[in-house]
């Protein structure tokens, strides 16, 4: 199934619109992680929390990159719990922001509905790093996670024309789901839980418009289940 | 890009079908009667099937507001909603049920479980009357429709698996309670926009469903579980939003406004 041009700008604006209308919930969601359960966040070891991952070997991919997962999580990350990953869940949506600017900026995004929907899921990412800022408290940096940002700045650079910039857009929001999917097995508080699962769908919705807009086939943007495979893991990058 | 307008032929060929309508309309009822008639199935779950309506057990499918007595037995929702789930396992819940598990109390995750397997057979249902009805002329939506099928058995699976790790039962039929509340608008179905359509509200509800019981599960391990369907789930519904003309991401942040409540049904 493919989407045209003039669909997609239709889309988008009418996600805008729900989306400025959905906006009136977040002050109350970021106040009940700060204030409800959410602020019942605990650490918990480093060995719990590599025994709740229950990842070990595996491989996770940001474009053409191959990201080993010998490690899990930095000690400073485990000694934070549910902030910590709050925190780094906030520098994964920061440097999506940027990355969205960054392929805005390159002068190969020529079609207005792809502007439209990087410009849209933009600011969906801004919301998502303000409510997980808002969970990690004390521990979120409010800046993009340098090292993903880093590696997706040299995918945009090496890009050659709109398509291979909606690759990377797609890897990117790919990958994203797969980080949440792996922090739901290591978060603990209800508020932290039920935020990242309100999120990973959003992220899974924006790699099916740009998988639909790349052309690519059903299965590459619906998979039959949410996987890891794809997650960035903090320990490669750090915040 | 492809500058196909795959919409106008959609409806195109839309229209197309109002004519095959009253052809069609008959091999619906017949589907809907095989799914409401099938043998085995116990006087609890036709109860639920066709039981009285009572305003205090509502609960939405898209724009469909609905309710069911049988509901309160199912969801044995005061119970579920004064016990105080954790993610640590310290806790456990018991619920009052009724159906095909035929067992006074469940585990909570249990009932979590089998409701979401009984969502998962309904949509397999749902696909399965989409397909039958000859009203799907769209090829791409025939292959989507047997695509999202195929991935919701795969979910059924998994669920019903989890449910017996659990210690419970499976739940391997379409979900009685919203089935019969469905009814009505399937009857009504005439095109391929309305299989569409009630497509799209079945999977934000399925979608729903699962975020909504993410961090209530009392074991932790089912969190990633269930949005790892409940991902899928709304990716399914993105992709029929588009069809139907609407917003692909509805939201910056999915809601719980269409979820089943645990234990409706089943």
């Amino acid at each position: 199934m493919e989407i045209t041009e003039r669909n997609l700008r239709a889309l988008v604006a009418a996600t805008d619109d729900e989306h400025r209308a959905g906006m009136g919930a977040l002050p109350q969601q970021i106040a009940e992680l700060h204030h409800g359960e959410g602020r019942k966040i605990v650490g918990h070891s480093r060995r719990q929390f590599m025994q709740r991952l229950g990842l070990t070997g595996l491989a996770v991919t940001i474009g053409s990159q191959l990201i080993p997962m010998r490690s899990l999580m930095p000690t400073s990350f485990a000694a934070d719990g549910d902030a910590g990953l709050a925190a780094f869940a906030e520098s994964v949506e920061l440097a999506a922001v940027e990355a969205y600017k960054a392929a805005a900026g390159s002068g190969l995004v020529t079609t207005k509905g792809v502007l439209d929907a990087a410009t849209t899921f933009a600011g969906h990412h801004t919301e998502h790093a303000a409510a997980f800022g808002a969970a990690a408290g004390s521990a979120a940096t409010k800046k993009p996670n340098p090292k993903l940002l880093s590696a997706v700045a040299g995918q945009l650079k090496g890009a050659k024309d709109e398509a291979a910039v909606l690759k990377i857009a797609f890897d990117l929001e790919g990958a994203a789901a797969a980080t949440y999917l792996f922090a739901l097995g290591a978060l603990t508080s209800k508020g932290a839980l039920q935020l990242t699962a309100s999120i990973l769908p959003v992220e899974a919705q924006h790699a099916v418009v740009l998988g639909q807009v790349l052309g690519l086939p059903a299965t590459a943007y619906v998979p039959s289940f949410e996987t890891v495979t794809a997650a960035v893991n903090p320990s490669d990058y750090p915040i | 890009m492809n500058d196909d307008n795959m919409y106008d032929e959609i409806r195109r060929q839309a229209r197309d079908t109002q004519a095959m309508h009253n052809e069609a309309m008959p091999q619906l009822r017949d589907a809907m009667t095989q799914l409401f008639e099938q043998e085995g199935r116990t006087a609890d779950e036709k109860s639920v099937a066709v039981g009285a309506m009572s305003p205090g057990a509502l609960f939405k499918v898209g724009g469909i507001t609905l309710a069911g007595a049988a509901l309160l037995a199912a969801c044995g929702s005061d119970s579920k909603d004064n016990a105080s789930p954790s993610t640590n396992g310290a806790t456990t819940t018991t619920v009052a049920t009724s159906g095909t598990g035929g067992t006074s109390a469940m585990s909570s995750d249990v009932i979590i479980l089998r409701t979401a397997s009984s969502i998962e057979e309904l949509a397999i249902a749902a696909y399965q009357i989409a397909i039958d009805s000859g009203l799907v002329k769209t090829a791409a939506i025939g292959d989507a429709a047997k695509l999202f099928q195929s991935q919701h058995r795969e979910h059924s699976a998994l669920f019903q698996s989890e449910t017996k790790r659990a210690g419970g039962t499976p739940f391997d039929k379409p979900n009685p309670a919203v089935l019969a509340a469905l009814k009505p608008t399937i009857d009504a179905l005439k095109d391929e926009m309305g299989i569409v359509k009630l497509a799209f509200d079945l999977e934000t509800a399925a979608a729903q469903t699962y975020q909504s019981n993410v961090g209530v599960v009392i074991d932790p391990k089912l969190n990633a579980a269930l949005m790892s369907v409940g991902g899928v789930e709304a990716r399914h519904a993105a992709i029929l939003a588009g069809v139907l003309g609407n917003a692909a991401v509805a939201k910056a942040f999915q809601g719980a406004d269409q979820a089943v409540k645990a234990g409706t049904g089943v």
